[in-house]
């Protein structure tokens, strides 16, 4: 023991600094962050629920014995029963069934407008602060106007003049979210851009492009990572509305949203029309924002600086 | 601070000019021939290419975007927005019967949604991952993930269908029977109102929570303040600076929700409005919707930032 | 107890523990000690040494996660341990009051600063409106404040830094309360700023009569103020003692240790002597003495128990106390040092062991004056815009720096001085071009560095190299120490991968770091340690030239007496040119061949340190000298305390821009501008009334 500490009794570190170290380097890496994500309750149940979701659609086929599309004008507006335990719709077809179906273009088609928006967002984001000037001015103002407009609003105008169909619906969604990757990611480049490291690097002599990319960008993917985590609810929710108004997926595909809207014209018939797609959206929707707000507190050393 | 107005009502002016031009630029850029975003079909029925031609240099389809645009601006400048090509009504006057209407559904949710969630929101903060707190972060997030749709249908079927408290639709103005439009209204408001509730819950329960961390709340303990007087004068005002803040920037949701709330209600709003004019591609009237929408959007924001200045006096000298 | 009457407060075996995800922090962990009446302890340590626990536990302001496990706080004879929320909520601001570190974050930046000192008086007394106006005012005017009538009026943000602390001095005072305690009152402040408030305090005291626990780090301030001094070391007291006692016989290696590394105004030292190591987690603390680790005098002694038993905190002599194996025998054990003690000073307080066996003790007096000039600055200017009214145009300037001239020479370290807000900074990174000049020009080496294209600048940078101030915010957090030091290497196209590697080694071993470091990301190290990888990175591209910019000042002081070895070794061992910016004079005359004092972005007074510290010309470097404390209670010197605030660099006063402070300032400094010109051979200073 004496020995040890003789050698290290120098200037250099003593036992007790590397002991604390070794004890701080478990705090990387993504299976610390899984263990923050589900160390409380809401996270954990709303992985439990996007799990089931996601087996429901992938394995639909597999989970129910009837078809999604083919009516069966045998079984019209069918109150919940053994047989269809959620009930049937105006043309017959299992409640349950299309709710497992319309679930592949609910949770898949999240993940288009998730990369439009943070991908033409982060771009411009990074553009606008690390160039500045003029270019800075036009991105940032446009990004304000985008902004100014409600996003429902634009969502449907940009899809109602696209015309009605999911994919257009799916690129409204994009557009109407880029302007809030950019504006994080710009304020986050420029508050990065003043931290002492960027200085030190730029005294080296770094270009600005390598402080961009090794310096900035690095430090700037946890709040990206939050924003996208947290927007993939609103995704979801949004698409089931553009659906719910008709601008979004035809029939006869069954979507979560177009369900909902043709359960309102049997709401007096039939509530279980809408009120069982609706239960599905608000679940699905629920879940990853348990998801999202997990994953917002456990990136928070990250988002702090003190990692 | 007169100063101040002006460069923020100066701020506003690009923001207008960007938000028409990209909608303008929509428009033209959207499947089509664009003589039926401006001419009613009936009209054009039965026309010749030649006569449809004629038409479009009469209507200046022929010139370049931005030169129609600056004709759409030239008119809407001097207050004219326009005519509906259903019906051939003023836009102005569209807007000037749908704006009251929305704006009461708006205030009113606002209202509804802070009375709800800014003592619930200090509940949770002050006892942070308590069961109450998780009830009410569970609340909040449930609020902000339930289509609004959805808790409409819910809402008419329980308190319409089956309990037959409310009317589930039907319109009478404000200024015809007072007591028949809020009846009329509570049902749109409470379901408008529950995503602003969320937003104001979790904000104010963040905000508390870091408010109680800071140096000036040790100050006021430490000089003898009971606990109710340290969270009521000390925190209270600090903590609600960021819920002002939400609140302008959730009023864009708001007014984007009123689109859905008011078609589901049938209430004669400008998201009615707008939204009937998008499947018809009625283009004046959604130019005008969106213009009035964003102003009124930019001019909530302002009236925040100006109370903020009341209750931060940090903000008041510069 | 030595006190006949019983005393104001008594704290027996308090533990306050924290209780966080990493585990058990035991920040106060079996604390004893008492204030008389009327006295003032200090309660000395650094940072985690768990002094500002100790102290929210007596006000019983401990929050969640952390809990008062056990122990006895007496106040008055009253137990505060047990007294529910609603009586001791009566103590506080009334018996007991408290002033804090960060006066402007203190205050509630909503209300008037009146209105919160009005609230002590409305919480405790049945005053009516108007009796609670007038003696705010007066508190106002007690604490100095200027113009109190209209000041209770002012929110927190119009006031300096000093100002607010003025206010929260009346708001701890307005009750003339039995019991202040000050946690570290002037840590946030300029030196002459701390001067007025701790007169402030000295004075108050005597006339209400109130007893102090005054917190702070720095010794020097607490053997100017303190009549007893408590050591606090992680989370316990190693050493208590009357202030004169402690400073001429320290007993506790710990306390010994501190006072050798500490800088001393005018005091100069080849090398200081440091306390190895860093101070422990306090999460899973190993058995035994807290200080075992980094105790020399335990290796010294060749003392095993040690690592297995915690000693007591016993008689060590006349009120002295010490909790230290060298002083008692237990079982096997027998002290060292038990019967010598209070006569014979310990050995290792006149000498302490040898730190590092290996050490280079490098003779270091001021380098010589004849060697060739490397950095000659000319007229620097760094304006800053401020931009306001509907257009956003340029309303005015703040003039950061404004006129300065100076050369260093090759090898020598030129020290610059300066209150917060001075300019020092902005002078290191202009000449380095981090950021632009709005006028000057700056020779290197023979070339110019403002007209310099992209290109060149990128070849100067492997000359001119800085160090920043902040150790957690200077290195970028994703990436693993090596390649941050690597960074430079990469950027100047030098040697193979290979050889990189060899170089960052080789720098990680001459910053006292080892190898297997290099793949370490910065938060698995400690502050002292960042500043140190920090040092790599910019040596690593071998440069002649380096800013640094208060390398030490975010440090402890055991560490900072680490960081500034190391960096003199450096300076020997590398032939390098420091430019030291830092606000504290001690390090500066520790460190400096010549210094330079600024003030409001001009240049006062620049000679070489000997004659600057020994023969100060001008008036502001005379009363900056005279403001800092000196770890020395027997030193009772005359102090020149200034009045008021340093002026915004917005709208600087015309003339002298220190006339409206100087003791000296006549007519003829408000009107006209004094020449920087050499007064003496060599030794430089700007004022009208030195001939």
């Amino acid at each position: 023991m004496t020995a040890q500490t003789m050698s290290n009794a120098g200037d250099p570190a003593p036992p007790e600094t590397v002991r604390e170290s070794r004890k701080r380097s478990n705090r990387t890496g993504y299976r610390y962050f899984l263990r923050r994500l589900f160390r409380r309750i809401l996270p954990r149940i709303g992985a439990v629920i996007v799990v089931l979701f996601l087996i429901g659609a992938v394995f639909a086929p597999l989970l129910t014995p009837y078809d999604p599309i083919v009516p069966d004008y045998e079984a019209v507006r069918q109150p919940p029963s053994s047989a269809h335990w959620m009930g049937t719709d105006d043309l017959g077809r299992d409640l349950y069934t299309r709710i497992l179906y319309g679930g592949r273009i609910s949770i898949f088609a999240a993940f288009i407008p998730l990369l439009i928006s943070s991908s033409i967002g982060v771009t411009l984001g990074l553009i606008a602060g690390t160039v500045r000037g003029p270019v800075e001015t036009i991105i940032m103002r446009v990004m304000d106007a985008l902004l100014s407009i409600p996003s429902i609003l634009l969502m449907i105008v940009i899809a109602g003049l696209l015309g009605p169909n999911l994919i257009n619906a799916l690129i409204a969604i994009g557009i109407v979210g880029v302007a809030r990757y950019a504006r994080i990611v710009y304020a986050e480049t420029l508050s990065v851009a003043e931290r002492e490291y960027v200085l030190a690097t730029r005294a080296l002599g770094k270009s600005t492009a390598g402080i961009l990319f090794q310096e900035i960008l690095p430090n700037v993917t946890a709040p990206i990572i939050v924003i996208a985590s947290l927007s993939i609810g609103g995704i979801i929710l949004a698409e089931a509305t553009l659906s719910f108004l008709g601008l979004g997926i035809q029939p006869p595909t069954p979507s979560w949203g177009s369900m909902v809207a043709t359960g309102n014209r049997y709401l007096q018939l039939a509530p279980w029309m809408s009120l069982a797609p609706g239960a599905a959206i608000f679940l699905m929707v629920m879940a990853v924002n348990f998801l999202g707000d997990g994953v917002r507190d456990a990136l928070d050393p990250y988002l702090s600086g003190k990692m | 601070m007169i100063q101040y107005i002006i460069r923020r009502l100066l701020a506003t002016i690009p923001v207008l000019l960007i938000v028409t031009f990209i909608v303008f630029t929509l428009m033209f850029m959207a499947p089509g021939d664009p003589i039926y975003l401006l001419v009613d079909v009936e009209q054009t029925d039965g026309l010749t290419e030649v006569q449809m031609d004629a038409l479009r240099h009469e209507l200046g389809l022929d010139r370049p975007l931005i030169v129609q645009y600056g004709d759409w601006l030239w008119h809407a400048l001097q207050g004219d927005l326009g005519t509906s090509i259903r019906g051939g009504r003023q836009v102005s006057d569209m807007l000037k019967s749908a704006f009251p209407v929305s704006m009461e559904l708006a205030l009113l949710s606002i209202v509804f949604a802070l009375v709800i969630a800014i003592p619930i929101g200090i509940y949770a903060a002050l006892k942070p991952n308590s069961f109450g707190d998780l009830l009410g972060t569970s609340l909040a997030i449930g609020g902000i993930s339930a289509p609004n749709f959805w808790v409409a249908l819910l809402l008419v079927y329980l308190f319409a269908v089956k309990l037959s408290l409310l009317p589930s639709s039907g319109f009478v103005r404000f200024s015809e029977d007072i007591p028949a439009n809020l009846e009329r209204m509570v049902l749109p408001v409470i379901t408008l109102g529950i995503g602003l509730m969320a937003s104001v819950m979790r904000m104010t329960r963040s905000g508390m929570l870091e408010v109680m961390h800071q140096d000036y709340i040790r100050t006021a303990r430490a000089k003898g303040a009971k606990e109710g007087r340290v969270v009521f004068k000390h925190a209270f005002r600090n903590a609600m600076l960021p819920v002002l803040t939400i609140i302008g920037l959730q009023f864009g949701a708001l007014l984007g929700g009123a689109v859905v709330i008011e078609q589901i209600f049938s209430l004669p709003g400008m998201g009615r409005l707008g939204l009937d004019a998008i499947f018809i591609r009625d283009f004046p009237v959604v130019q005008g919707v969106v213009l009035v929408i964003t102003l009124s959007y930019l001019t909530v924001n302002l009236v925040v930032d100006l109370l903020y200045g009341l209750l931060d006096p940090r903000i008041r000298v510069s | 107890m030595a006190n006949k009457q019983q005393p104001l407060l008594q704290v027996n075996d308090l533990h306050t523990y924290f209780y966080t995800e990493d585990g058990v922090v035991k920040a106060v962990d079996g604390v004893n000690f008492h204030v008389s009446r009327g006295e003032v302890l200090g309660l000395v340590g650094e940072s985690g040494s768990g002094k500002s626990v100790t102290s929210l536990s007596i006000m019983r302001l401990i929050g969640p996660p952390g809990k008062i496990v056990s122990g006895e706080i007496l106040f008055d004879g009253k137990p505060l341990q047990t007294m529910s929320e609603k009586e001791m909520v009566h103590i506080r601001g009334d018996a007991v009051s408290m002033i804090f570190q960060q006066p402007q974050s203190s205050l509630n930046p909503v209300y008037t600063t009146g209105d919160q000192v009005a609230e002590v008086f409305k919480l405790h007394s049945k005053m009516d409106g108007a009796e609670i106006d007038t003696r705010t005012t007066e508190m106002f005017r007690m604490v100095g404040i200027p113009d109190p009538a209209q000041k209770v009026k002012a929110y927190p943000h119009e006031m300096s830094g000093g100002q607010a602390q003025r206010v929260m001095i009346a708001m701890g005072l307005a009750l003339s309360p039995k019991l202040l305690i000050a946690d570290e009152p002037t840590t946030a402040l300029d030196v002459t700023i701390q001067a007025q408030i701790l007169d402030l305090i000295r004075n108050l005291k005597e006339q209400l009569e109130t007893a102090v626990i005054l917190i702070t780090h720095d010794l020097g301030v607490i053997a100017e103020m303190a009549d007893r001094v408590a050591v606090m070391y992680a989370g316990q007291i190693v050493e208590q003692a009357p202030v004169e006692t402690l400073f001429a016989q320290p007993k506790h290696p710990y306390t010994q240790g501190l006072l050798a590394s500490i800088p001393v105004l005018g005091t100069v030292k080849d090398r200081l002597d440091a306390i190895p190591g860093a101070v422990p987690n306090l999460v899973d603390l190993p058995p035994g003495c807290h200080f075992a680790a980094r105790c020399s005098a335990r290796i010294e002694y060749g003392l095993d128990i040690c690592r297995h038993k915690e000693p007591d905190l016993l008689q060590v002599g006349a009120n002295q106390e010490a909790k230290c194996w060298l002083y008692q025998s237990d079982g096997d054990h027998v002290a060292p040092l038990a019967g010598v003690a209070p006569v014979e000073k310990p050995k290792a307080a006149s000498d302490p062991a040898p730190v590092a066996p290996a050490e280079v003790h490098a003779q270091r007096t001021t380098r010589t004056t004849t060697a060739k000039t490397l950095l000659d600055v000319k007229k620097l200017r760094k304006y800053y815009p401020v931009r306001g009214g509907v257009m956003r145009r340029v309303m005015a300037n703040v003039k950061a720096v404004d006129g300065v001239s100076f050369t260093i020479r090759a090898g020598e370290t030129l020290g610059l001085v300066g209150e917060s807000g001075c300019g020092k900074s902005t002078i290191g990174r202009t000449i380095l071009r981090l950021q632009e000049p709005t006028d000057g020009s700056v020779q290197f080496d023979g070339q110019d560095v403002f007209s310099m294209s992209r290109q060149e600048l990128k070849g100067l940078r492997r000359d001119m190299q800085i160090v920043l101030q902040d150790p957690y915010a200077s290195l970028n957090p994703r990436k693993q120490i090596g390649q941050s030091i690597a960074d430079g290497l990469k950027v100047h196209n030098i040697g193979t991968a290979k050889e990189r590697k060899d170089i960052i080694i080789d720098m990680l071993r001459k910053v006292g770091l080892e190898d297997y470091h290099a793949l370490r990301y910065p938060h698995e190290f400690s502050g002292g340690q960042r500043q140190r990888i920090g040092i790599a990175r910019a040596l690593a591209l071998n440069p002649k030239f380096i800013v640094c910019d208060e390398p030490v000042s975010a440090l402890d002081v055991s560490i900072q007496s680490q960081v500034l070895n190391l960096l003199n070794d450096l300076q020997d061992e590398f032939d390098l040119t420091y430019l030291f910016v830092a606000h504290d004079l001690s390090v500066v005359e520790h460190i400096s061949d010549r210094v330079a004092i600024m003030y409001l972005g001009k240049m006062v007074e620049l000679a070489s340190r000997d004659d600057l510290f020994r023969n100060p010309l001008h008036p502001y470097t005379q009363s900056l000298m005279s403001a800092v404390p000196i770890p020395d209670p027997t030193l009772k010197k005359e102090r020149i305390i200034l009045k008021g605030d340093v002026p915004s660099p917005l709208s600087p006063p015309t003339g002298c821009r220190f006339h409206t402070r100087c003791p000296l300032a006549v007519d003829r400094c408000k009107m006209e501008e004094p020449p920087f010109e050499e007064k003496r051979p060599d030794h430089f200073a700007a004022c009208w009334e030195v001939s």
